[in-house]
């Protein structure tokens, strides 16, 4: 990590990082606890800045609630467990696999993060126009896993959607979440950019596909 | 659903409206909403400077809010301060693109000069008017060039005509002096 990069934390406050300074940042947040202490602060003089309140339109309300029902939430607090899945991820292919949290054998089901920290995980990551895509596949959960959380932001009322492909149509898995898990076999898991709400079937080419085998 | 009074019990404070959205409430989000979204609404409008685009930005920051709303971890700061740092992010990733798309469109249009925004129109709170003029000139010319324009750190090195490691210090600087100048009263 270059020296100089804890000085752009009022930057990132301000958000006047582009998107690739913004992501490394974030990187760096990840291993810089002093940082994160830092921010909290700095977030909370960065939003006394805001402007008066103003009223929004009626409909927008009706809108923004409408909308919320076709998104999941992200049900895993990502800092401290799915950076923890980031860094596992990176033993996993560095050094094979040292440790794990066998968390499916839970009376739940294993979440993507889950799939990333398996014992026998296989990660990789793939380039597309948007960003970097990483998928984990795992025997032992059953699971394959796709992580769309170092993707730019989709435009304004356009969502990431997650599909399954095999031999028949695709197959909507996710509208809107950076994290999606699908039963491990053989196919692929593609990407593509929907209108918020999402599309029964893809309406652009995928960004990308990664094949899975079962 | 809906509902045509705004929350404003204590048991409706903010924090512990989002900690329940976390926990999928919707009546919570909703609440939530009407508390939260006129501060959003105004933060968007002065941002992108058309109510439209500031109403796409409104929607998307909420949507953003319920997605990560599980996340949400009052040790670390406000729901006030949670909501708008998801809000001004939105708004600055879509003035971006607008400007990608400009520049794209009209290459050979000379660059628009917006108007120097002053901070004593854009906030409200006369401690935060009383702290920013705490902070340095070019601590401060740092700061809202960012914060009310969108701007990246090299866009504002340029527009200030100062280098690169001088502005991203200054913006920093100025952040905490504005943090120690607010103090108490704006901590969490």
């Amino acid at each position: 990590m270059r020296p100089d990069t804890h000085s752009l934390i009022g930057a990132y406050v301000l958000d006047a990082l582009t998107t690739a300074e913004r992501s490394d940042f974030e990187d760096h947040l990840d291993h810089c606890a002093a940082c994160r202490g830092e921010l909290a602060g700095l977030r909370t003089a960065a939003a006394a800045l805001a402007p008066p309140a103003q009223q929004p339109p009626a409909a927008l309300r009706m809108r923004v609630l409408a909308a919320t029902t076709q998104v999941a939430q992200q049900r895993r607090p990502p800092r401290p467990y799915a950076r923890f899945a980031a860094a596992a991820a990176a033993v996993v292919l560095t050094a094979g696999a040292a440790f794990g949290i066998r968390a499916w054998t839970d009376d739940r089901p294993p979440s993507a993060a889950d799939v990333f920290v398996a014992d026998d995980a296989v990660t990789h990551t793939l380039g597309s126009a948007a960003g970097p895509v990483r998928v984990a596949t795992s025997a032992d959960t059953g699971y394959a896993a796709i992580d769309l959380r170092r993707l730019e932001h989709p435009s304004l009322g356009q969502r990431y959607q997650i599909w399954w492909i095999d031999t028949g149509e695709p197959r909507s898995v996710a509208v809107g979440t950076d994290l999606a898990l699908v039963p491990l076999r053989d196919g692929a898991l593609a990407v593509s950019v929907e209108p918020a709400g999402g599309s029964p079937q893809p309406t652009s080419d995928p960004i990308v596909v990664a094949p899975i085998g079962g | 659903m809906l509902r045509s009074v705004p929350a404003t019990t204590a048991s409706d404070h903010p924090s512990a409206l989002l900690r329940a959205v976390g926990r999928g409430d919707r009546a919570a989000f909703d609440a939530l909403y009407d508390e939260l979204a006129p501060g959003v609404f105004g933060l968007a409008v002065r941002l992108v400077r058309d109510p439209g685009l500031a109403e796409d930005v409104t929607q998307e920051a909420f949507i953003d809010v319920w997605r990560r709303a599980p996340r949400f971890d009052p040790a670390r700061g406000s729901a006030r301060t949670w909501v708008l740092t998801i809000a001004h992010r939105r708004a600055v990733d879509l003035i971006r693109q607008l400007e990608s798309r400009r520049l794209r469109e009209s290459q050979a249009t000379a660059e628009h000069e917006e108007p120097e925004d002053t901070a004593s129109q854009a906030v409200r709170h006369t401690d935060v008017h009383r702290c920013l003029s705490a902070l340095t000139p070019l601590q401060r010319e740092a700061v809202e060039l960012a914060y009310y324009q969108g701007l990246t750190y090299a866009q504002v090195a340029g527009r200030l005509d100062r280098p690169l490691p001088t502005i991203k210090t200054r913006m920093r600087d100025g952040l905490i002096r504005l943090r120690d100048c607010l103090g108490g009263s704006y901590a969490a």
